[in-house]
């Protein structure tokens, strides 16, 4: 049953699943190096300010919440273990297993938006608001204005791709949960999972930048 | 490579976020700078190699990530170039 459910599977042009797997992990990579190149983009943007107004960078750093970034890294990085884990376990063919990984992994993403959310709440009441909304009185500098654009706007790319991230979670987690996914046949598991990798991939390379080196 | 490998890997990197966490501390933004980002790219090759299974992978899809660094790579010379020499 399951090996006709595999030959179902299998488009016309590929010569077998395998194949076809292949070609999907191959145009997954290549869709996600042109994500990481738009990030990049970002992060050379984000030095370039940062060797013109190296100062109001720094004092602008300090000012941010290290707790709520520090706990946010290691809520991530455990979902993508979740994540990670849950496709070790669909090829053992332990479905529920991996419905369960999603539903912590989802459970964790939620939570970091949720921090995310609250963080952003603690700075717009001190008038930290991008672009020309910026009305924080203790740091008037340009320089500091420039970081907090940056800053919403890498963090709010950053959640985006987080919030599809979940989306897609919950819908891989439905079909486990459904029998859609066996342990020959689970592409779209392990596609979800690189967009999850890349989604923590971000996101370590924004911690120091916008955390740490204040 | 088993589930053995995950763990490490999540240990590993809860581990270096925590190394990062402390160096935060440090005096001297620009050498804080430096090692921070060090840890991070560490991180980010522990994420692709272990969680993305790109150790397992066929070479054509090895070799789609490391064109990514080498774009990367060129995009940041660029940038560098271009600040530096204003």
């Amino acid at each position: 049953m399951a090996d006709h459910r595999d030959a179902d599977a299998v488009k016309d042009w590929f010569e077998s699943l395998e194949k076809q797997e292949h070609a999907a992990r191959v145009g997954m990579w290549v869709f996600l190096a042109s994500e990481t190149l738009l990030f990049a983009a970002l992060f050379g943007l984000y030095f370039s300010y940062r060797v013109m107004y190296t100062h109001d960078f720094t004092h602008a750093i300090g000012h941010n919440y290290l707790a709520i970034g520090t706990i946010n890294t290691v809520i991530l990085l455990t979902a993508g273990f979740f994540v990670a884990w849950a496709v070790h376990a669909m090829r053992g063919g332990r479905r529920l297993t991996t419905a369960f990984m999603l539903a912590l992994a989802v459970g964790l993403g939620v939570l970091f938006i949720a921090l995310k959310v609250l963080e952003y709440g603690l700075h717009v009441r001190e008038g930290i608001m991008p672009g020309s909304y910026y009305s924080f009185e203790k740091m008037p500098g340009h320089g500091a204005q420039l970081f907090f654009t940056l800053y919403y706007f890498m963090t709010g790319l950053h959640l985006l791709h987080l919030a599809v991230a979940i989306l897609l979670m919950v819908w891989l987690l439905v079909r486990a949960l459904r029998g859609r996914m066996t342990a020959r046949r689970h592409t779209a598991l392990e596609m979800g999972a690189l967009y999850w990798g890349m989604v923590d991939v971000m996101w370590v390379m924004l911690y120091p930048l916008l955390y740490l080196t204040g | 490579m088993g589930g053995a490998a995950f763990i490490f890997g999540l240990i590993a990197l809860q581990a270096l976020t925590l190394l990062s966490f402390g160096l935060s501390y440090l005096d001297g933004p620009g050498l804080t700078l430096g090692l921070t980002l060090g840890i991070a790219v560490i991180q980010a090759l522990i994420i692709a190699i272990v969680f993305m299974h790109l150790y397992e992978s066929r070479f054509g899809v090895q070799f789609m990530a490391l064109l990514t660094l080498v774009w990367i790579g060129l995009l940041c010379l660029g940038m560098i170039a271009d600040v530096g020499l204003r």
